[in-house]
């Protein structure tokens, strides 16, 4: 079962469209369209860098992009559940840094210097977190993207003035975090050497899996679709509010947690001034997959394909003949052209049945 | 009806007496905006006395709040339509690079001469500006995308943009005539740059309390399929708004290159919660059609007080940033508590005005409406 964002009733006299374009743009379901769109894009991008370099079409490139795109994917599905409720959350990398700087101290701290102690720490703490998010927003009903931006600071000023904390480089890292960053899940031979598959991969394959069944296969999913696209239906069939906002909001808190030990073992360097202020290239890659600022549409394969792009352009850009500075803009123009499509079919379809939601 | 509701009072003297006559959400927010603007300046002068309190301190306060002042009132426009631009810092930033990059060329500068030259560069900020907030507008009435999506959208293409003119560096070195103008003060005391944005404020907020444009934007942000009911096309008032804040930003944007003598992408980052902040505090409701520009003024004066208390107590950035973050969160919970009582107040008083009229009327009276 597929969900079906803001179609509430079923097309009625829709043009059979054919040709290229046409298809590419999607009949029917608006988000459908987007995604073969955006595979589209990517396709067309990867010849283009391919064309200009061809060993990028290489087993260590696809694996460098899923190492590098790793992290940010797994914290992009949390985003993903907060938008798919109509929400929006920018606290996510604050609460993803305080979690591993958290993390790290009380492994180092503890002396169990074990991964899944430090992934248990950092995801109850971001969970925590992130459902001190839900409440306040579901309490006072706050507008989500406020709160959260309120949020994101005083976060930032625990961590750096009631933790006074200061960076940790990797010579004072627990072992077991410097391990997990360079770890390979296995190797295959290419060329001289050996490539190897990023140990990244399992959590977020873990996190993929998770993030799909709890969007499509529990009431609380459900009932997050529903919130997003008819609040007030929603309510009026029952649906608590309150336990929902909780739930997803510490779903992306804990996600939150799991990207920031990722990070940090990445880097191998627990700075507590990094990542904040990156938030928006997340948020690109979510609603160019296809997810809606006013909620009830967005998938987990559609913040894969954003993911994928947004990744790519940071990566690639380079190989093009463009300096890396122009990646926030190419990314930003991907934004505002697959936003502009898939409102736009949006707004007429809405218009031509009498439905004055987005004028 | 206020009047009836205190007559009616059965204990003479009610706590209610206390709350403002005008008992809707802007006038209790409005007055707890003034109860709070006078308790922290209090606050301030227990803590920190003569420190904060002379006259240096207070000249160098107005001369600090101009670029601020201009970016919470552009978050205040975009919210009276039920919008949010968070594009502003990133349309400032640009603004000023294509500025600086004028301001800096030798070719333009021997061909024109540095007066011309300086004009030319604020004229193409302004238009740089405006451009920017008119492709914000176009995006948003043509395509139906909400403002938050749009202006996060062009807020990565605007920085983006600028970091790649620029590589990420800073532009520095304007000349000193540029420099000079905009740190010039009227009478010795009062910063140019500020007595500007005290007229930008009259005429903005002027345009949005009495004109058919200021009517419609409300209306717009209020309810927009009314107004489309309405029989009012308003896209080209919504147009006109993000044009306004557009340039607005970029005139925050000379304002930061004159007072830094440099443009960078990511100056004034910050100004992005604290407009927000502003604007919340001021009494705009971000879901639209309700809040008055002027209020935005004393708040900006207060916030930038209060920055300039942190500065003197030598906060760190941070610990100002969870300040900010929280005094957010608290109005915020605040106005949803007010809200409430008004809600409930105003409730009351129909009941009781129900009641009264389904009694048996004395002989004579005439009967209201019931309901």
């Amino acid at each position: 079962m597929k969900p079906h964002g803001n179609d509430k009733t079923v097309e009625a006299g829709e043009p059979n469209r054919t040709g290229l374009l046409a298809r590419l743009l999607g009949r029917g379901d608006g988000r459908q369209g987007g995604l073969s769109l955006l595979a589209f894009l990517i396709v067309v991008y990867v010849i283009m860098v391919a064309l200009r370099s061809p060993d990028f079409l290489s087993l260590a490139s696809l694996f460098d992009l899923i190492r590098s795109g790793a992290a940010w994917t797994v914290v992009a599905l949390g985003v993903l559940v907060v938008m798919v409720s109509g929400g929006i959350d920018v606290s996510f990398l604050a609460n993803a840094i305080l979690s591993a700087y958290v993390a790290t101290v009380i492994t180092k701290w503890t002396g169990l210097d074990s991964l899944a102690f430090a992934l248990l720490v950092a995801m109850t703490l971001g969970a925590l977190v992130g459902a001190v998010n839900g409440l306040i927003i579901s309490l006072f009903s706050l507008p989500t993207l406020i709160t959260t931006l309120a949020m994101q600071g005083v976060i930032q000023g625990v961590l750096m003035v009631f933790l006074g904390a200061g960076p940790i480089t990797a010579g004072r890292m627990p072992v077991s975090l410097r391990y997990f960053g360079t770890d390979v899940l296995f190797e295959f031979p290419d060329g001289p050497g050996f490539v190897g598959l990023s140990v990244f991969v399992v959590p977020l394959v873990l996190a993929v899996v998770s993030t799909w069944y709890l969007l499509n296969r529990t009431a609380i999913g459900r009932a997050t679709y529903a919130i997003g696209s008819n609040r007030l239906a929603a309510l009026r069939c029952g649906v608590n509010l309150l336990k929902v906002n909780l739930v997803i909001y510490a779903y992306a808190g804990a996600l939150a947690g799991l990207m920031g030990v990722m990070m940090v073992s990445d880097i191998r360097l627990v700075d507590p001034v990094t990542l904040v202020g990156n938030e928006l290239l997340v948020l690109a890659a979510v609603v160019i997959g296809g997810a809606k600022l006013s909620g009830g549409a967005g998938s987990v394969s559609g913040v894969l394909l954003g993911m994928t792009l947004v990744t790519l352009l940071n990566n690639t850009l380079v190989t093009i003949g463009l300096s890396a500075s122009w990646n926030r803009f190419f990314i930003g123009c991907a934004l505002v052209l697959i936003a502009s499509i898939s409102h736009y079919r949006a707004k007429k379809r809405n218009l031509r049945q009498l439905n004055f939601e987005n004028i | 009806m206020n009047g009836e509701y205190h007559t009616t009072s059965p204990l003479g003297i009610s706590w209610r007496r206390l709350l403002p006559a005008r008992l809707d959400e802007e006038g209790l927010s409005q007055s707890v905006l003034y109860a709070m603007i006078a308790g922290v300046l209090a606050l301030i002068f227990l803590c920190l006395g003569t420190a904060f309190f002379n006259p240096t301190n207070l000249v160098s306060v107005l001369q600090q709040t101009p670029e601020f002042a201009l970016l919470s009132l552009a978050m205040g426009l975009s919210m009276v339509s039920g919008g949010i631009d968070l594009s502003i810092i990133a349309v400032a930033n640009l603004a000023g690079i294509f500025a600086a990059r004028l301001m800096t060329s030798e070719p333009v500068l021997a061909a024109l001469g540095q007066d011309a030259a300086i004009a030319l560069a604020c004229l193409v900020a302004l238009g740089v500006g405006a451009g920017a907030g008119l492709l914000n507008g176009i995006v948003i009435v043509r395509f139906g995308i909400p403002p938050l999506l749009t202006t996060l959208g062009s807020m990565m293409v605007f920085a983006g943009l600028g970091t790649g003119l620029t590589g990420g560096a800073g532009i520095t070195g304007m000349p000193e005539a540029y420099v000079n103008v905009m740190s010039s003060t009227i009478f010795g005391v009062i910063p140019t740059s500020f007595c500007l944005v005290l007229v930008i404020f009259g005429v903005i907020a002027f345009a949005v309390n009495s004109s058919v444009f200021g009517k419609s934007l409300y209306l717009y942000g209020e309810n927009k399929v009314a107004a489309l009911f309405g029989g009012l096309r308003l896209e080209s008032t919504i147009l006109v708004s993000y044009t306004v804040c557009g340039v607005l930003a970029s005139l925050a944007g000379l304002i930061m290159l004159a007072r830094f003598n440099s443009m960078k992408v990511g100056f004034g980052d910050t100004f992005q919660l604290e407009a927000i902040l502003v604007a919340v505090l001021a009494g705009m409701d971000p879901d639209g059609g309700r809040g008055r520009l002027l209020n935005i003024l004393p708040t900006v004066l207060l916030l930038q007080c209060v920055e300039n208390a942190f500065t003197i107590a030598s906060l760190s950035p941070f610990a100002k940033k969870m300040i900010w973050g929280v005094m957010l969160l608290l109005f915020m919970a605040l106005n949803f508590f007010f809200r409430r009582i008004v809600v409930r107040h105003l409730t009351a008083l129909a009941v009781k005005r129900q009641r009264a009229s389904s009694a048996p009327p004395p002989a004579g009276a005439e009967r209201g409406p019931a309901g």
